[in-house]
């Protein structure tokens, strides 16, 4: 159809809109029209919890070996009142152990999550709103980085690195932002025709002005969308790093290395893939309903 | 008569079109191909001219918005396409620009007051007090109460931030202001409203305005001379009235000739145009207009004409006049 | 009211078109009545979001399900507004045609000219596809565009503005329809290009008998084309009149305003426009919606509401200056 047939948009209609309401009213139909927002945000919230209070929630040393955390026959001990969710062949707490691969796992998401960011949209913003070579040439070095297969490359770079918490989300970090440099560029492409862009050159504002002031507030929809999609990705990564042996390295835990230790005694304590697994699916799932979420309720054009 | 405040002279805008992997150049669309003109200080030149004839082009890239290709422009004595980027920014507080989009040439992300002060802050004008009485100001010069600046542009109609782009054009005190379609993009009533706002600032400010638009009988309305572009290049440029009442050019006659007049009663000869628009990046040899002129010749097919002034102060670019034929256009 | 069928091809009575918003209905057209008669050129005029679209698009039967609509739409006696999805079809296209403002948006970008205008052919006739074929070259030629047989074959992006309204035009034709709904079909046009389609509306009006729905807010459009208008503001019409007695007797305040907002060719005097602005659907003011507005409002006109009612013969007005209650200058 080529017209909206309600189209109060060109006129007066437009200014205000209808009439205010309570804050109260408001959130209830925020939440109403984006449900998957508010459940993945709850998700992550708890997460967040967690992570952060970690040494309080726990019950016990994620890294102590129990002398009675293991049966006579030396197997791990199922769910119990002083194991709420049962021991691992090393005698240690699951609960605690999981918790604490909270941590491991958001520390890794946000912080390579974040190196992301910065690095695609330096390179998105410069490319989309400087164009012809600089764009080329920046192109081209994010269609390589692409076409390797990402997993392989970060475990080349964790293995050059020394695998560390550390390292493991510089490499994801450092890798991981070719996406996010191009979505940046399109976007960068789009805002840059806008008239407001070219006023603020008529005005004779710097690049830096124009791309600090006038760009960057309008393309910061989608790098949060991305960035909290990406927080998920880089979890399950650093997840099959851990899983691979070439993560975060054991005593310490993180759900990957807690899967890996798991699949050995899979048969007789299946609590052990259970609990990170499931874990891990929850979290993921959190950061990409609030992703998908955030897309909605901050693009108008998707959704409602 | 009086020294020009702006002179534009051999305006030249080609855009490469690339194909191919390589992104080769295959050709050029030439945008404005040759245009020469003066604005005088005062005055309003309009610029006329149907979609792809390159005036909003002409516009951006006299504002150095976009690069020419090559040509000059002078503002009073300085040669604007030798300056160099710092002396061009400097030089935009004198030249500003009004948008056709009132929806999409406002930052939807700032209050209207950061949006007004922004071109002082640029410019490192007035201290951050006086910018906001300057922007209070504006806004009550263009029509708008001044408590509009702690608000969003989107609690706005398009008549209320059109002013708001007028009022950000002045905040700088510029000389010159290119109108770009500012009123197009209007409901008639809202549309006349910015038309009186306009005139009503040019007299206060003393501003020269260089107007762009295709609604023929506005910029009629709003022009002392008008300037009539086809296909990249000036057909005819004359006062409003004259052009209006004697048009020369047989392009221009079709134009007005096809103006629906809000009169039942009035009855006109259309000149009706057959075929389309050759494409910019093709045009015709010789004059523009032959391929559609009903009045051509061999010489329009084989020779661009040339750049004259058949009457005083009334240009024309057409072989019908000057020494190829005798007299004008039997009308 | 009773109506030959004979003379009247289309009337909308008291129709009211409502949307659903998040802080209930909101009232896009109140109380709209317009007679056609066959042949006859009729004006739709007014601003955006004065309710003209919305009207023609309810002709259509092309409003959302959410729209609620009120009153009585007939074609040649038939009721509309009753009509099953299946029956509207059936009148979309054959009885009644609609052509746009956009033609790029509203052809199908990735249908060859030919296809899309074989399209109301295939729903609403029984060709043969070489009949077909050639009906739709002969639609081409019918709307002026040279070399028929070359365009079928393009794609609506090889076309300029003009062509592609043509197109339009042709596959609106195309199934020789009794009422042609023209909304602002040359508001994206040049005027040169303008004036081929505006000939080129009459031209077909004159061969084929069917009347034309012309929606506009050009004043100048209307002259040239109609003989009767209807100016609607904020939803409501509020004059209705052979088109000669609109520029020369214009009773209601909005459209003497319209016409004085209008640059004149003839000579160059200050614009009078109308102060203000269209009041927003969800806070029209009580009374006459143009009260706010207008130069000449009286008490009444901020609290009640005038009817249109008939000035002169075939003029009505909805404005107090010409009812009791208000007096008459």
């Amino acid at each position: 159809m080529s017209q909206l047939p309600l189209q109060p948009a060109n006129s007066a209609a437009v200014a205000a809109g209808p009439r205010p309401r309570t804050r109260s009213q408001r959130l209830w139909k925020l939440m109403r029209s984006y449900p998957s927002m508010f459940i993945g945000g709850f998700i992550v919230l708890v997460m967040i919890v967690v992570a952060v209070f970690a040494p309080v929630l726990a019950p016990h040393d994620p890294l102590h070996q129990f002398d009675n955390g293991l049966n006579q026959m030396g197997m791990p001990l199922g769910p119990s009142h002083q194991f709420l969710l049962g021991t691992d062949p090393e005698g240690r707490d699951v609960l605690s152990r999981v918790i604490f691969g909270a941590r491991v796992s958001l520390e890794v998401g946000v912080f390579a999550a974040l190196i992301s960011l910065v690095i695609g949209v330096v390179l998105g913003v410069v490319s989309g709103y400087f164009g012809g070579w600089v764009d080329m040439v920046i192109m081209r070095f994010t269609d390589i980085i692409l076409a390797f297969p990402f997993l392989l490359f970060v475990i080349a770079l964790v293995a050059i690195l020394q695998p560390s918490v550390a390292n493991v989300y510089i490499a994801i970090g450092v890798l991981g932002w070719a996406q996010m440099a191009r979505i940046i560029r399109g976007q960068v492409l789009q805002v840059k025709e806008f008239e407001y862009v070219q006023a603020a050159r008529a005005i004779g504002a710097r690049a830096g002005f124009i791309i600090f002031k006038e760009i960057l507030p309008n393309v910061l929809a989608p790098v949060i969308v991305f960035t909290t999609l990406n927080v998920g990705t880089n979890i399950l990564i650093e997840s099959s790093l851990s899983f691979l042996g070439i993560g975060v390295q054991p005593p310490h835990p993180s759900w990957g290395n807690m899967l890996q230790e798991g699949m050995t005694v899979m048969q007789l304590a299946p609590w052990m893939i259970y609990v990170p697994g499931l874990s891990l699916l929850l979290a993921v799932l959190g950061f990409n309903l609030l992703g998908d979420g955030l897309r909605d309720w901050l693009d108008p054009r998707v959704g409602k | 008569m009086t020294e020009a405040l702006l002179r534009v002279s051999n305006l030249k805008k080609y855009f490469p079109i690339k194909r191919g992997v390589l992104r080769r150049t295959v050709g050029h669309v030439r945008a404005v191909d040759d245009v020469s003109f003066e604005v005088f200080p005062g005055e309003t030149l309009g610029i006329v001219g149907e979609s792809g004839c390159g005036k909003s082009t002409t516009g951006r890239t006299l504002l150095r918005l976009l690069e020419p290709t090559s040509g000059e422009v002078w503002f009073k004595d300085k040669n604007l396409s030798q300056l160099n980027k710092s002396e061009m920014r400097a030089m935009r507080q004198h030249l500003q620009i009004v948008f056709q989009d009132p929806y999409s040439s406002l930052n939807p992300r700032y209050k209207v007051g950061t949006i007004l002060s922004r071109p002082m802050e640029v410019h490192g004008l007035y201290t951050p007090k006086q910018r906001i009485q300057r922007v209070e100001m504006m806004l009550e010069r263009c029509g708008l109460n001044p408590s509009a600046k702690d608000r969003y542009p989107h609690q706005f109609s398009g008549g209320q931030r059109q002013r708001i782009g007028i009022a950000r054009a002045l905040t700088l005190n510029p000389s010159v202001l290119v109108l770009d379609e500012p009123v197009s993009a209007l409901d008639v009533s809202v549309q006349s409203q910015i038309i009186n706002l306009l005139e009503d600032l040019q007299e206060e400010f003393k501003l020269t305005y260089l107007f762009i638009a295709h609604d023929l009988s506005v910029v009629h309305h709003i022009s002392d001379r008008v300037a009539v572009m086809y296909l990249g290049q000036l057909a005819e440029l004359a006062t409003s009235d004259a052009l209006f009442s004697d048009p020369l050019h047989p392009y221009t006659q079709a134009l007005l000739s096809a103006i629906p007049h809000p009169d039942p009663r009035a009855k006109r000869e259309r000149i009706l145009l057959s075929g389309d628009l050759p494409s910019p990046a093709n045009p015709p040899t010789g004059c523009p207009f032959h391929t559609r002129c009903a009045h051509a010749m061999d010489i329009c097919r084989k020779q661009k004409p040339v750049w004259r002034e058949e009457r005083p102060g009334h240009f024309v670019a057409c072989h019908l006049y000057g020494s190829a034929v005798e007299g004008g256009i039997p009308r | 009211m009773t109506l030959q069928a004979t003379d009247t091809l289309l009337n909308i009575s008291n129709l009211s078109i409502s949307f659903k918003s998040d802080d209930g209905w909101i009232r896009a057209v109140q109380d709209v009545n317009l007679q056609m008669a066959p042949g006859e050129t009729v004006g739709l005029v007014g601003e955006s979001g004065c309710g003209k679209s919305v009207t023609s698009l309810a002709i259509m039967g092309l409003l959302p399900r959410t729209a609620r609509v009120e009153g009585e739409i007939s074609l040649q006696g038939r009721n509309l507004t009753t009509l099953t999805d299946k029956e509207l079809r059936r009148v979309r296209g054959n009885d009644v045609s609609m052509i746009f403002q956009e033609p790029m948006t509203s052809l199908n970008p990735i249908l060859r000219i030919g296809d899309q205008i074989a399209e109301p052919l295939r729903m609403h006739a029984h060709l043969t596809s070489r009949q077909m074929s050639e009906r739709v070259k002969e639609l081409l030629a019918q709307v002026g565009i040279p070399n028929p047989a070359r365009v079928m074959q393009e794609y609506p992006h090889q076309l300029s503005g003009g062509m592609r309204q043509r197109v339009m035009i042709a596959m609106a034709m195309a199934c020789k329809p009794k009422l042609l709904i023209a909304d602002e079909p040359t508001t994206a046009l040049d005027v040169t290009v303008q004036a081929q389609i505006l000939d080129l509306l009459r031209k077909l009006q004159e061969e084929s008998g069917m009347s034309l729905l012309l929606i506009t807010h050009d004043l100048g459009v209307v002259a040239e084309m109609c003989s009767r208008v209807t100016v609607m503001y904020a939803g409501k019409v509020v004059e209705e009149c052979p088109v000669d007695d609109l520029y020369y007797e214009p009773e209601h305040p909005y459209t003497q305003g319209l016409l004085g907002s209008l640059p004149d060719l003839d000579k160059r005097e200050r614009l009078r426009p109308i102060p203000g602005q269209v009041p927003p659907l969800w806070a029209m003011p009580p009374g006459c919606r143009f009260a706010p507005r207008c130069s000449r409002a009286m008490d009444i006109c901020h609290s009640t509401e005038p009817q249109l009612l008939d000035v002169e013969p075939n003029h009505r007005v909805s404005c107090w200056l010409h009812q009791k209650g208000g007096t008459v200058s």
